[in-house]
């Protein structure tokens, strides 16, 4: 099938709105250029409704004009040319598909639709259109052949279990499985029937016994499969929460436990109280050495010994008294002088001296205050003015350095502090706890089902065993009645063909998988640039349980879904959506929306020459950005391109006034490299506000 | 778009090969029912018939023609 052209009328913003198909198979990319807002995902929506009708719309999603207000009709029509060729015949179809519906009624409408096959001699209506169309484009593959950057990702993100029945329902679809596995299902009800006529008509019981045996096989064999598929998706599902449970553990593990953490910052935190009384007997002890006379003598030595050579002068010349009232008094309290003499008081020269130390300290109360002042500073500054031992720069030394450790360490302390709180404050409540009880139990669960498959798999085997035996026992006792022979060779040309399309299915979902996988590997390495003896991504595949994998270097398996980039990821999910629409077989366009979003250079240039080679007909809705460095590609390999254009993004967007307001989108016929009036737009906000301003 | 069945059945006709020749022409008989079984399938995904009454008329041909064919190795 190849789509011809395409018109919509009323569809949100597309109104008049008329695509041309290229259909020139060297230049089979058609280009739908328009920039975020401008319809191209409206477009994608309603070349898929005028298809495949209400079923293609998202829930909720009104294909009304955005322009109606509540209350009045909404027309929409989409009309859609497209060719199916058959047998070495083209044949070429008129489908439209209308709605009317009133806006903001709650009462959805359903679409009507008439298709008509284009003769030469004129167009032909044909009837019962939806049977018709089931044909021509089944519902089953829109999602493969229709899509979009982020939803293609859905084959390979989110839950492992999604991404394998995501993968294994578009393999089956377009492979044609169901029909195979609805026809071995259709042949054994068939083989049901004929052992039922030939029990009928025998009377033996043996025959009815094994005929009633078979019939419970029947029913037990597909409830056990049923049983064990289930079982396989609760294993592989679990195998997914078990490792990311185990991931999650050992980076619980690795930011620690609360309790340990806790514990440990109780101890930092007294530390450093212990380091902070530290510091302040440091500072203390350096502050006594600021006020201690060693600190004076250090600081005001010249000085002071200046000032005690002037007072020793005064000394000399008697104007300090080498006596004053304490030292004489406090040479009374003693029994001899400081020169040595006796001070007895019972002796005569004793108690004659005694009494002349009186007479003195008598004497010494009359002097005038300016030499008692003399005095005093002379015997109290004696130590002062003498020159000592300098040991107050290595005390001051020894003190600073003390302080600046204990601060050092202080600092430390502070920081390991503000360090483990912010730790705690990441792990939670029984985070390490937590992590452990949920991957035990995850193990728990697989070990209970990794067993229950492992039965499960054994009674289905030995069920198929006991069913060709019965099968066999059945025909042997069936053939010795006259009135069985018939039955028995129904029953051998049944099983003959259902084993036939049994193992037709059996090469489908295994060599054909195959094949998919190879072009896939294929497709994707071209697109990314992969050498396969140089490259970090060697090779990817489809699993025999469909999941799409991806290997690095030696060997080793990559989440894609983790460790590819963004491009790598979405060169991957079209490299997929590629390979299975061509090895299918199944003619049709691949039409995808903004492909090549978080793409650049090579990897771009190549997912548009990988997807035209592989595609009957490529249809891509690209923005500027995106066509932005594949415009070589797209001159080489575009037969058709249009550019859609937002009216209401004028003045910010838009150069040029379009002179009208209506929520319609526009279209020119620029294509990847022109712009024109109604196109041209600013680059950037920037530019936009220069333009302003001029 | 529409389905591609020619895959189906070329591999359908490759595996008939493995089916025991029980009498002359049964293997011919067996791959030209299972075409129109194949043909069957497909017509009724688009619009339903009763799919096994048909599936049961081609396997009743092909059993009958094996019948009279053993009957007739038997008798001749």
């Amino acid at each position: 099938m190849r789509l011809v052209k395409a018109r919509f009328d009323g569809f949100r913003l597309l109104n008049g709105v008329e695509i041309a198909f290229s259909l020139d198979p060297t230049r089979n990319i058609t280009v739908i250029r328009a920039a975020n807002e401008s319809g191209k995902t409206t477009m994608l929506t309603a070349l898929q409704w005028c298809l495949f009708g209400e079923e293609a719309l998202p829930a909720g999603y009104s294909p009304q004009s955005m322009d109606l207000t509540t209350g009045q009709l909404s027309e929409t029509v989409g009309e859609v040319v497209y060719e199916v060729a058959s047998k070495g015949v083209t044949r070429k179809y008129r489908l439209i598909r209308s709605l009317t519906e009133q806006v903001g009624s709650p009462v959805r409408s359903k679409s009507s639709t008439q298709l008509y096959e284009m003769l030469p001699t004129g167009a032909k209506e044909i009837p019962n259109v939806e049977a018709h169309l089931a044909v021509h484009m089944p519902s089953d593959l829109r999602e493969v052949f229709f899509t979009d950057g982020d939803r293609a990702l859905s084959f390979i993100e989110g839950l492992r279990t999604d991404q394998q029945r995501r993968v294994k329902r578009a393999i089956e679809q377009l492979m044609g499985l169901p029909m195979l596995e609805e026809a071995v299902e259709h042949v054994k009800k068939v083989e049901r029937d004929v052992r039922a006529k030939a029990d009928a008509a025998t009377s033996n019981d043996e025959l009815k016994r094994t005929r009633a045996a078979l019939e419970a096989l029947e029913t037990t064999i597909p409830e056990l499969e049923g049983r064990l598929q289930t079982t396989t998706d609760e294993i592989a599902n679990l195998n997914d929460l078990y490792g990311k449970a185990d991931r999650e553990l050992q980076e619980a593990l690795k930011r620690g436990n609360r309790d340990e953490i806790a514990g440990e910052l109780r101890r930092i935190q007294k530390e450093r109280a212990a380091s902070e009384k530290r510091i302040r007997d440091a500072e203390g002890r350096q502050a006594g050495l600021l006020s201690n006379k060693a600190f004076a003598r250090e600081m005001l030595g010249g000085k002071l010994r200046a000032a005690g050579r002037l007072l020793d002068d005064l000394r000399k010349k008697g104007a300090i008294p080498n006596k004053t009232i304490p030292i004489l008094e406090d040479r009374l309290q003693h029994s001899d002088c400081i020169c040595g003499e006796s001070l007895d008081e019972h002796t005569p020269e004793g108690a004659r001296r005694r009494r002349r130390i009186g007479q003195l300290i008598e004497e010494s109360r009359d002097a005038d205050a300016l030499k008692a002042k003399v005095s005093d500073l002379y015997f109290e500054g004696r130590e002062l003015f003498s020159a000592g031992a300098a040991t107050w720069i290595s005390d001051y030394t020894g003190a600073f350095s003390d302080r600046n450790t204990e601060q050092h360490t202080y600092e430390e302390l502070g920081r390991a502090e503000a360090e483990l709180e912010a730790k705690l404050d990441k792990v939670k409540d029984d985070n390490v706890q937590q992590a452990r009880e949920m991957r035990d139990t995850y193990r728990e669960r697989l070990d209970e089902k990794i067993p229950l498959a492992g039965r499960l798999d054994q009674q289905i085997r030995q069920h198929r065993e006991q069913r060709v035996d019965l099968e066999k026992r059945f025909q042997t006792l069936s053939a010795r009645e006259e009135k069985g022979r018939r039955f028995t060779c129904e029953l051998t040309a049944a099983r003959d063909m259902r084993g036939v399309v049994e193992r037709a299915l059996e090469i489908m979902k295994t060599r054909e998988v195959q094949a998919v996988s190879l072009k896939m590997n294929e497709y994707f390495l071209r697109m990314i640039g992969a050498h396969p003896d140089n490259a970090l991504i060697q090779r990817a595949e489809i699993t025999s349980e469909f999941r799409i994998a991806v290997y690095g270097r030696n060997e080793r398996m990559l989440d894609p879904s983790m460790d590819l980039n963004g491009a790598s990821r979405r060169a991957l999910t079209i490299a997929f959506v590629l390979a299975l629409t061509e090895v299918s077989g199944v003619e049709a366009p691949n039409v995808i929306d903004t492909p090549l979003g978080m793409m650049s250079g090579f990897v771009k240039t190549e997912v548009v020459r990988v997807a035209s080679d592989a595609s009957a007909q490529l249809i891509l809705f690209l923005t500027h950005d995106e066509i932005n460095g594949c415009e070589a590609i797209l001159d080489a390999r575009a037969g058709e391109v249009t550019t859609i254009t937002n009216p209401l993004h004028f003045p910010r967007i838009l150069k040029n006034d379009p002179g009208t307001t209506a929520a319609q989108a526009l279209q020119c016929g620029c294509d990847h490299r022109s712009v024109c009036s109604v196109c041209d737009r600013y680059p950037s906000a920037a530019d936009a506000d220069e333009r302003e301003a001029a | 778009m529409a389905y591609k069945d020619e895959k189906v059945v070329t591999i359908i006709l490759e595996q008939v090969g493995a089916v025991e020749e029980r009498c002359p022409g049964y293997r011919e008989e067996v791959q030209l029912a299972l075409a129109e079984i194949i043909q069957a399938e497909r017509g009724h995904q688009f619009a339903r018939t009763n799919i096994v009454s048909k599936i049961g008329d081609l396997v009743g041909r092909v059993g009958t023609y094996l019948n009279r064919q053993t009957v007739a190795a038997s008798e001749g």
